[in-house]
């Protein structure tokens, strides 16, 4: 046994703990007086509450804001969409006798058993979606019998409506549902504005702009009964204030820099093969139109695209879901000799009147190199070989100019890196040069090379995009251009909420006696008879100016035709260039026949509309 | 060992008070019945009442047993009560953010819940080999403040708001019983003040702050945290008078309360039988202190006598700020009732309580009443 001593100070401890207990019934009745409080005083209150009480707080979607081209016209709007819901918590009749009820009334597609599976996953507290996207009949109808069936509701939710059938997928982008990958990569970066559910821009201009587009989903608190149905009851604010509604806050509407009449005019060409148009302004980098195709709707998104339709896309052998403009990467061909032309004259390796025989060949070691035309051009000065595309010319000066140089007067224009347009997955292309041979092949950079990157062949890669680019600085004086998609963002009320800037990247340093040349040339091709689009891009309503390409396509893809590809870059008026139009199309054969005419025709489109009186 | 339980106890059992507990608890399972009704998971009612009565078992140990024996191994189960909290941070299970269980031989313990009984063995040994003194300056507190924020800390690690608070308040509630300087109390009131603001920056996870600030302004974010409490106390206030009648609780019924059958229990009982319901268990709950607190003045030395009150005072805190954050004056920290609320372990920790508080009433000289 543990010897304990007699505590001395009995009685203070006693006065303590006499303390102690007043201080016990003290706070005890402070609880009483709080639950006399809210159970007899406010308890009327309270009842109310509980008794039509089951608040539940219901989301009420904000709308995206719509897309607009630069003159205001709509390219991407809201629709309602009705969704025929179940609370299965709520619900009286198992699943089985539901469904053929509700056929009575409306179709359903889906099978009770599917419905059975997927509504399984689904929380019976949360909401099961029966039937997306009802009719307004079936709307009507099924609002009127909707109390028959607890549980049962329809939902208005604001979706993407396209105003056109011919809507280019890869300039628009689709959006879709956020998945749990992407949830949790936007909360990992601190991004808790979204919710499983929420709909964002997935690819091109729907996901470069989300920020703007996407709204803020609002709150209103509503009054259920029992069975889940909404009663009528207003939940004013003294009741509970902080139960007030939040109304959504909709995204902003935003004004594209693209020309719609243009956009749907170059998607509509009816070109056979696979192209891409991009038109731009090079007196500020505007893109007017862009245009891959094929393409998709992005209406085949909007409610979760289905699997077959995904396999057929993905399938489809001229690849619907490539974005050519920005990914496709393509030799440049002739388009290319402008840059050579640049850097012959920079350079001082000879003065545009110097001239270069071409045989139809040119010999260099042992190997000869052939001029498209075989019969050979002749002698050629620097504007004549641009007018002619003469390959010879830029050959010869080729090997006196050195791949460095040429690379480092591509790259001046902006090839070989990205433009950084806003949109993602944008491809870089390539200017190669020694050490990227080296690196890649491990093998000697040979002077045949050279030859093939000067008349824009070999291993040079650009995309239209970039080309466009590059033609823009060198009609405007040298400016290059961070490509710009958007002009700016307008509130509900079309007030102007935010202007997006037009960005210059770098200015290129050339005198006039160096471009005018180059220009000249530019006009003769399509301008002087002789000239490699004379036939074909000439234009008898605006001065147009350009260059053909044909790139050299080896290797065969099954199932399709094997051409070269087609390019032309033109740009109008040439005393003052208002438009560049870089056309690719895929297999087109000649730059000449298969793209100068398309180019024509969307520059004079450009002009048509440009002059056509503003209602 | 055998002598603890052989000492022959002076007094009859404390009939008043196990009566009481028990009736705590069968109001408690009669609720609990209630509250899980509607859930899907219709396993809780009958396993609460296995745990009442492994729980009454546990109660009935500690009664037998002479409490002195926690005099004797009071060191040895701080020892104890240190070492598994910090086991609990490195090999604890985790569940919902925080690590609060061990596995010890397929038994899953929470050590929080000894520390609550062990810290106060720890501290009613320390005041009563301190007992010549009459009242503690800031030197002589510095140990037994020690060796209350070591355990504190940890707990607050896991992180365990309310068990942390708990085992700290009655800390305090002993130094006080024990008697400290004015002047402390000052000190310790003007550091608090200043510590406030650090704490708040520093020490509190974001839910934690979350949920202070839910309770400073419920409407502010009554979609959220705020949710919580505005369900409570719709759930409670409108049992009014009355109350709507065993089983007939909508709020709780319609799964409108979250945590019905843990920490927000009360709610789900005063709705169903409203202010005289309440009334009848705030009175339950104040007899059962008081009588705890009787104990305590008439204990034997002064060993029991801390003992009993450290443990009511353990008790009544958990209680007192259960209620308080069920009815919307307190923040919500997760706190269960004690008897009422469902969990095995709360209860065993409290049948734990409760008995060593009884066997000290047992102990009691026979003179005092």
């Amino acid at each position: 046994m543990i010897r304990l001593g007699e505590p001395k100070t009995k009685d203070e401890f006693r006065e303590q703990l006499f303390k102690a207990s007043y201080f016990v019934i003290f706070l005890f009745l402070i609880l009483l007086g709080r639950v006399w409080f809210l159970q007899v005083l406010e308890g009327d209150k309270w009842q109310k509450f509980a008794q039509a009480n089951r608040i539940k707080l219901k989301n009420i979607p904000a709308k995206r804001g719509r897309i607009l081209d630069r003159n205001q016209k709509v390219i991407a709007a809201n629709r309602p969409l009705f969704q025929l819901q179940l609370l299965r918590s709520k619900s009286q009749l198992p699943l089985e006798e539901l469904i053929p009820e509700l056929r009575k009334f409306i179709p359903i597609e889906k099978s009770v058993e599917d419905i059975k599976l997927e509504s399984r996953k689904i929380n019976p507290n949360y909401p099961y979606i029966i039937k997306e996207d009802l009719t307004e009949d079936e709307t009507a109808i099924m609002m009127a019998k909707q109390m028959l069936f607890p549980g049962l509701s329809i939902e208005a939710i604001p979706v993407r409506d396209y105003i056109d059938e011919t809507i280019n997928g890869h300039l628009l982008g689709y959006i879709g549902e956020i998945n749990k990958i992407q949830l949790a990569k936007r909360e990992e970066q601190d991004d808790f504005s979204y919710r499983l559910g929420d709909t964002l821009g997935i690819s091109g201009i729907e996901k470069s702009f989300e920020p703007w587009l996407r709204g803020k989903n609002g709150v209103r608190p509503v009054v259920e009964d029992v069975w889940g149905r909404e009663v009528g009851i207003e939940l004013s604010s003294d009741l509970l204030p902080g139960f007030s509604p939040r109304l959504p806050e909709d995204g902003l509407d935003l004004v594209l820099t693209i020309d719609k009449d243009l956009q749907d005019f170059a998607q509509a060409l009816t070109i056979e093969n696979a192209f891409s148009v991009v038109a731009m302004d090079p007196r500020n980098g505007d893109i007017l139109a862009m245009v891959s195709n094929p393409s998709f709707h992005p209406r085949e998104f909007v409610n979760g695209i289905n699997a077959e339709k995904w396999k057929e896309l993905q399938q489809d052998p001229r690849n619907p879901l490539f974005n050519r403009s920005i990914q496709g990467l393509y030799a440049p061909a002739s388009t290319f000799k402008v840059f050579t032309a640049m850097a012959i004259m920079e350079e001082n390796i000879a003065s545009p009147d110097q001239r270069v025989f071409c045989p139809g060949y040119y010999r260099i070691g042992r190997e000869v190199k052939r001029c498209w035309k075989h019969e050979g051009h002749g002698w050629m000065n620097l504007e004549k070989a641009i007018k002619n595309s003469c390959d010879t010319y830029f050959y010869e000066m080729s090997l006196k100019l050195g791949i460095e140089k040429i690379k480092y007067y591509a790259e001046k224009f902006g090839l070989g890196e990205k433009t950084g347009i806003n949109l993602s997955d944008e491809e870089k292309g390539l200017v190669p040069d020694e050490t990227w041979k080296k690196a890649v092949y491990h093998q000697p950079w040979v002077d045949g090379e050279t030859a093939s990157v000067a008349i824009g062949q070999g291993a040079l890669q650009t995309t239209p995009l970039q080309m466009a680019v590059a033609y823009s600085a060198l009609v405007n004086g040298g400016q290059i251009f961070t490509p710009r998609l958007a002009l700016r963002t307008l509130d509900k009320d079309n007030q102007i909420k935010e202007e997006f800037h037009i960005n210059p990247k770098k200015t290129i340093q050339f005198s006039n006696e160096m471009i005018e040349p180059i220009m000249k040339g530019l006009y003769d091709v399509v301008n002087e008879v002789g000239g490699t689009a004379y036939w074909f891009a000439r234009s008898n309503k605006v001065s147009i100016g350009g260059k053909t390409g044909t790139t050299q396509v080896v290797g065969r893809k099954s199932g399709l035709k094997i051409e070269d590809h087609a390019w032309f870059l033109g740009f109008a008026p040439v005393e003052d260039p208002e438009i560049v139009v870089s056309i690719m199309v895929e297999h087109g054969k000649h730059g000449s026949s298969g793209a100068a005419p398309y180019a024509k025709q969307i520059i004079e489109k450009y002009f048509e509309l440009r002059d056509e009186p503003v209602f | 060992m055998n002598q603890y339980f052989k000492s022959k106890t002076s007094l009859p059992m404390d009939w008043p008070m196990l009566a009481t507990i028990l009736l705590i608890c069968s109001l408690g399972l009669f609720n609990l019945y209630s509250s899980t009704y509607d859930l899907t998971i219709s396993k809780y009612f009958t396993q609460q009442m296995l745990w009442m009565l492994l729980g009454f078992v546990f109660l009935a140990v500690f009664v037998l047993l002479d409490y002195h024996i926690f005099y004797r191994f009071s060191y040895p189960i701080y020892i104890l009560t240190v070492a598994s909290l910090f086991l609990v941070l490195f090999v604890g299970k985790s569940s919902q953010g925080s690590q609060r269980w061990i596995n010890l031989a397929g038994v899953t313990i929470q050590p929080s819940e000894i520390a609550k009984v062990g810290v106060v063995i720890f501290l009613a040994r320390y005041f009563h080999n301190h007992r010549e003194q009459k009242r503690f300056g800031l030197a002589s507190l510095a140990s037994p403040l020690f060796f209350t924020l070591v355990p504190f800390l940890l707990i607050l690690k896991q992180p365990d708001l309310g068990t942390g608070l708990i085992v700290l308040f009655t800390s305090i509630t002993m130094f006080w019983f024990a008697g400290i300087q004015r002047k402390i109390i000052l000190i310790t009131l003007m550091g608090l003040l200043i510590t406030a603001p650090i704490t708040w920056k520093y020490g509190l996870k974001p839910y934690q702050k979350g949920r202070v600030i839910s309770f400073l302004n419920p409407e502010k974010d009554a979609y959220g945290k705020g949710y919580q409490i505005i369900q409570s106390k719709i759930a409670i206030g409108s049992g009014r008078f009355s109350g709507k009648g065993y089983l007939q609780g909508s709020q709780s019924k319609l799964q409108f309360l979250p945590k019905q059958h843990t920490d927000f229990v009360f709610s789900n009982f005063a709705e169903e039988f409203g202010f005289l319901g309440s009334v009848i268990l705030f009175f339950l709950y104040v007899m059962l202190f008081l009588m705890g607190l009787n104990i305590a003045s008439t204990a034997k030395e002064v060993f029991g006598m801390m003992l009993a009150f450290g443990l009511t005072a353990s008790l009544a805190c958990q209680t007192i700020i259960n209620l308080g954050m069920e009815t919307g004056l307190l923040p919500v920290v997760g706190m269960t009732l004690p008897l009422f609320s469902y969990g095995g372990t709360s209860l065993l920790s409290t049948m734990l309580a409760l008995g060593i508080i009884l066997s000290v009433s047992l102990r009691r000289p026979a003179y005092s009443s």
